[in-house]
């Protein structure tokens, strides 16, 4: 056990945040680190003391439902907290630096060119009016202070190493004139034209079909090899989570409830909700019969969460205990989980 | 029991353009398909976004009519639609979409939309359909919540009412457009549960039309893999999964997310 691990155990209830919970055995560079963070306005939480952290050439899977605030957490770690919500407590650095500290147009110098961001709808997040080479080039233009001459060629090389065909001619084809999955393949071009240290696709390839789905994952991470770059995926598909993460982060209404390495979520989940998780899903693989064990119930609202854990209500394993919130807590080398019940589980 | 639908060779195509600055395109989104649906079976039908898969959901529920071919409930051709006929027929064959927010009113309660699907095809007194609605919701799992907006229910909840205005006419045959793709995982479960549940009790057929092939797997008796508006494979669902015959069907299967991440290693080094 880490020093830091014996940390956060020993420390009371007193304890304010969420420690940030870390490999045990740290290797590359800290790309990313979400210490504590909550987001959220005056009357609800949206996202509560989130700790997460993602190094050089590591993809961290953020997993969980609608609403659960994984994407919440990727727009405040980019610094693009939307209106009316506010941070309201916690520290985003990235590589180093405090990221509150940066003023507006620092900001956007860092978007684009050392971090960037991919989208669910392609096709809604080009420009339709405008051919996608240029879309591509205009990051160049305003990133590396390239011409406008240069950075069209390195468009093409840029539409060909996402292995698109005949990029020359693609380059001047408007949005509406490719498919979904070649748009998601310009915008993944587009995000890498300045080869950031983070990439954070949110939900990339929810909208593909499944054969489209499998090419684009498998570029990704041929092209994260190639880069170093660390990566956030965002995710509701623990399938989509096999192919992709090192280290995943379970969310559930505001919180992260579990975080571990990818091997031992899928061999021993220790949170009861991650547990409901891949008990029900339906794997083309398997055989199923009969009723799936469906987690009964819906998420709550975050106006209306109940006392303590905000999964109480669902779990079949929930006792007196569960109205103190519990916290996330390490159960065994790096992987951590917010249950009182946590390590009892095989 | 009844509720046996047939499709004989049915296409469909789709005309567009003849605009001032493009000539005329067609697009065959169904090319000679034969389908029947046996009474009380799941009948699956599986394919990417585009394979013409919605459109021969839709041909089925009798909502869109085809450009050739022939379709029938128990025997008995659907009528031209808009007609009287037709009107009624609708009674036999429901459809539950895939966006139940967008199914929905927003300005009428649920209960008042179930009420109305009954009164549209004459069930019932006031009073009967009342007590109906409410048996409804009950089996459902909404007891009580008739008084609401679909704005006051979450994306399960709505869906289950979806279901509810569905099922009130007592259908033999309904077709689900990824009825469950829009849900979260947890609640895409309790909807399966409750598709089946309806099924075993008042033994409807459904052809139950998705691109997720892990939730096809489990709700099918039998599948019929879909490409191009051509249907390229059927069978029992279990030996399309453990023994798929068409090239399609197995690119399909092979491009299936992995269920764990030690999976993954092992094809990767088959692969390799």
């Amino acid at each position: 056990m880490t020093t830091l691990e014996v940390e956060a155990l020993s420390a009371g209830p007193n304890r304010q945040r969420t420690p940030v919970p870390r490999p045990p055995t740290p290797q590359a560079e800290t790309v990313l680190t979400v210490d504590g963070l909550t987001v959220g306005t005056a009357r609800a939480d949206l996202v509560i003391d989130v700790s997460i952290e993602v190094r050089a050439g590591e993809t961290l899977c953020l997993v969980g439902e609608s609403g659960c605030g994984k994407s919440l957490t990727c727009l405040a770690a980019m610094g693009l907290t939307p209106e009316p919500l506010t941070r309201k407590a916690g520290q985003i650095s990235f590589l180093g630096d405090d990221l509150s500290r940066l003023n507006e147009n620092q900001l956007a110098d860092i978007r684009g060119r050392d971090m960037a961001m991919i989208f669910q709808d392609a096709m809604a997040a080009l420009n339709p009016v405008r051919r996608v080479g240029m879309q591509i080039a205009e990051v160049l233009v305003v990133h590396r202070g390239l011409t406008w001459r240069q950075a069209e060629k390195q468009a093409i090389d840029l539409l060909a190493s996402v292995e698109i065909a005949d990029p020359q001619s693609r380059a001047k084809a408007y949005p509406h004139q490719l498919s979904g999955g070649m748009c998601q393949r310009v915008m993944i071009a587009m995000a890498l034209a300045c080869r950031p240290k983070l990439l954070i696709a949110d939900e990339a390839t929810t909208a593909l079909d499944v054969t489209t789905q499998a090419q684009i994952l498998k570029l990704m991470r041929e092209l994260q090899a190639e880069t170093g770059a660390a990566m956030i995926f965002v995710t509701h598909d623990l399938g989509v989570v096999a192919e992709i993460a090192d280290r995943v982060a379970v969310m559930y209404s505001g919180r992260v409830v579990e975080n571990a390495v990818v091997d031992d979520l899928f061999e021993g989940p220790q949170h009861p909700y991650t547990r409901g998780l891949m008990a029900c899903r339906l794997h083309a693989a398997s055989e199923s019969h009969g009723r799936i064990a469906a987690i009964e119930g819906t998420v709550p609202s975050p106006a209306r969460r109940p006392e303590g854990c905000s999964f109480r209500l669902r779990c079949p394993h929930a006792a007196e205990q569960c109205i103190e919130p519990p916290a996330l807590r390490p159960v065994r080398g790096g992987h951590w989980a917010a249950c009182h019940f946590a390590g009892d589980f095989a | 029991m009844s509720g046996r639908v047939v499709l004989q060779d049915i296409v469909k195509v789709y005309r567009s353009g003849g605009g001032l600055f493009r000539g005329k395109t067609s697009v065959r989104a169904v090319d000679h398909v034969d389908i029947m649906l046996e009474p009380g079976e799941t009948l699956g039908i599986v394919g990417e976004s585009g394979s013409g898969k919605s459109t021969l959901g839709r041909i089925a529920a009798g909502i869109e009519s085809p450009t050739s071919g022939h379709v029938s409930l128990d025997g008995r051709s659907y009528a031209r639609i808009g007609s009287a006929a037709w009107r009624r027929e609708r009674r036999g064959v429901q459809m539950i979409f895939q966006n139940p927010s967008k199914a929905l009113d927003p300005r009428m309660t649920i209960g008042a939309q179930i009420g109305e699907a009954m009164q549209a095809h004459g069930l019932s007194d006031m009073q009967g359909r009342k007590a109906r609605m409410e048996e409804m919701l009950a089996l459902v799992g909404l007891p009580g919540m008739g008084g609401r907006y679909s704005h006051q229910l979450s994306g399960g909840q709505q869906q289950r009412a979806v279901i509810a205005r569905a099922l009130v006419l007592e259908p033999r045959v309904v077709v689900c457009d990824e009825a469950v793709s829009a849900l979260d995982v947890s609640v895409q479960a309790q909807i399966i549960n409750l598709l089946n549940d309806l099924k075993a009790r008042f033994g409807i057929g459904y052809l139950f039309i998705s691109h997720d092939l892990g939730v096809v797997r489990h709700i099918s008796d039998r599948i019929a893999v879909m490409q191009k508006g051509v249907i390229v494979e059927t069978g029992r669902a279990a030996e399309i999964f453990a023994n798929p015959k068409h090239d399609y069907t197995r690119s399909l299967l092979a491009a299936v997310p992995a269920a764990t991440p030690a999976e993954r290693r092992a094809r990767e080094r088959r692969i390799a």
